[in-house]
């Protein structure tokens, strides 16, 4: 056995995984090559720095009221009955028509938001006096009411979530970072399906148009996000 | 390095009030597991506060496929099993989303730099709690480092195995891949992390590691 093969049974070696002659062969090797012992000892310091990391690491903050708000937002957790095979071709054959129609409500409802923003500008609008992310939070948030109710018809029969988010007297919580991260999802889906006609007719300027559009949103999502990171 | 698997009978009567919808019970559940699933996404991504809202999804998940979990494997394997797709979805996200902003005219790429200033200033902050000595930690940050530089088929691998010390036949179920696949992801891990870490700071960047976190 030469340097080589015996440096790539290593990992096997230290895991204990070698059969009995093969072990020997990796043994003489080592015995012989001061490289390769030099080699085995650092990824022996390597394991044990691995094993020694901590599993378990508490966040710096209570994640469940961000959860919990979330768990009420998605509805109801638990199938109780499982999916048939047939119920969920069928599920997956309504999602793959329904994805573009997704992205395009998205896509829609976000445009609405933010030209009513730009024609009208803060002193007409509903959003008088936010800053410009709360003012994207809630665009993003109409998107997801959006795709919600377009859920409802293609996915599951009841989703609380169009309810519960159409109240128009709901107190908003803009500056979790549950919802801040939910909507980013939003985003980040339009924009999957959006970027992915995009690159099919890279050339089509009301795509390169929606695709700036999103990515500006998204932009700012994120940067608020990195803002409240830095905040606490 | 194997671990616990068998089931506590107190933690599966929580299971099956929270499945019947009891929040509360969801609740006990989600304080029980919810360092051990940070943690995990925290080795995954590397970025304490991406880990977090991963964190959250994971339980969001967890909570719409809770009438899935049959009892039979441990609650928090079942927890990570779902960490690990949340992750994955996440990691080609961003990954499509980097493609698109190198791509489409005038969207500006901001997202990097800005991840990277958060994630270095929340890990500063996380490390400078701590009552570590210099060395260790500045060891760690750099296996915490090295281990986030991973491609993320070896990144999972190594974190699964070595990490958290799941059986590789575990994380081939978990990762739906094939166990020579995850031995193979195993064995380019620790060989590009020996590396790293073999060619890593020169005496003079410990030096002055270790003078500026005195």
């Amino acid at each position: 056995m030469d340097r080589e093969q015996a440096r790539q049974l290593l990992s096997e070696y230290l895991d204990g995984e070698l059969p009995l002659d093969v072990r020997k062969s990796v043994e003489d090797c080592l015995q012989k090559d001061p490289l390769l012992a030099r080699e085995l000892a650092q990824l022996q310091e390597l394991l044990a720095a691995a094993t020694s990391l901590p599993r378990e690491v508490a966040p710096s903050r209570d994640l469940w009221p961000d959860i919990s708000a979330r768990l009420v937002t998605t509805g109801v957790a638990a199938r109780s009955t499982p999916i048939t095979s047939r119920s969920a071709r069928h599920h997956t054959r309504l999602v793959r028509w329904w994805r573009p129609a997704l992205a395009v409500a998205a896509v829609v409802t976000l445009i609405f938001f933010s030209d009513r923003l730009d024609q009208h500008g803060a002193a007409t609008s509903d959003l008088t006096g936010m800053p410009s992310w709360q003012q994207q939070d809630l665009q993003a948030l109409g998107a997801r009411t959006m795709l919600n109710a377009l859920e409802v018809e293609c996915d599951t029969p009841q989703d609380p979530a169009v309810a519960h988010l159409a109240v128009p007297d709901r107190p908003l919580s803009v500056s979790s970072r549950g919802i801040l991260a939910h909507n980013l999802r939003i985003v980040d889906l339009a924009l999957a399906d959006v970027s992915t006609a995009w690159l099919a007719n890279p050339q089509d300027p009301l795509l390169t148009s929606l695709l700036n559009k999103l990515s500006r949103t998204r932009a700012d999502l994120q940067s608020r996000k990195v803002e409240l990171a830095t905040q606490i | 390095m194997s671990r616990e698997s068998r089931q506590d009978p107190d933690k599966l009567q929580l299971v099956r009030k929270a499945q019947t919808g009891d929040v509360a019970a969801y609740e006990q559940l989600y304080r029980q597991h919810v360092s051990g699933v940070y943690g995990l996404c925290l080795r995954l991504v590397a970025d304490p506060v991406q880990a977090e809202i991963l964190t959250q999804d994971v339980f969001v998940r967890a909570w719409q496929k809770l009438g899935t979990y049959q009892g039979r494997g441990d609650f928090g394997g079942w927890l990570h099993r779902i960490t690990v797709n949340v992750v994955r979805e996440d990691r080609r996200r961003e990954a499509r989303w980097a493609r698109m902003t190198r791509s489409v005219p005038g969207v500006e790429s901001r997202e990097g730099d800005q991840q990277d200033m958060a994630s270095q200033m929340a890990m500063k902050e996380k490390y400078e709690g701590t009552v570590t000595p210099p060395e260790a930690m500045a060891e760690r940050i750099d296996l915490d480092r090295a281990i986030a530089a991973l491609p993320l088929g070896a990144r999972l691998a190594f974190v699964l195995h070595d990490v958290m010390g799941y059986p590789q036949a575990e994380i081939a179920s978990m990762t739906d891949s094939a166990l020579g696949t995850v031995k193979a992801q195993v064995h380019r891990a620790r060989s590009l992390l020996r590396k790293a870490l073999a060619e890593g700071p020169g005496p003079e960047d410990l030096a002055k590691r270790r003078k500026s976190s005195r």
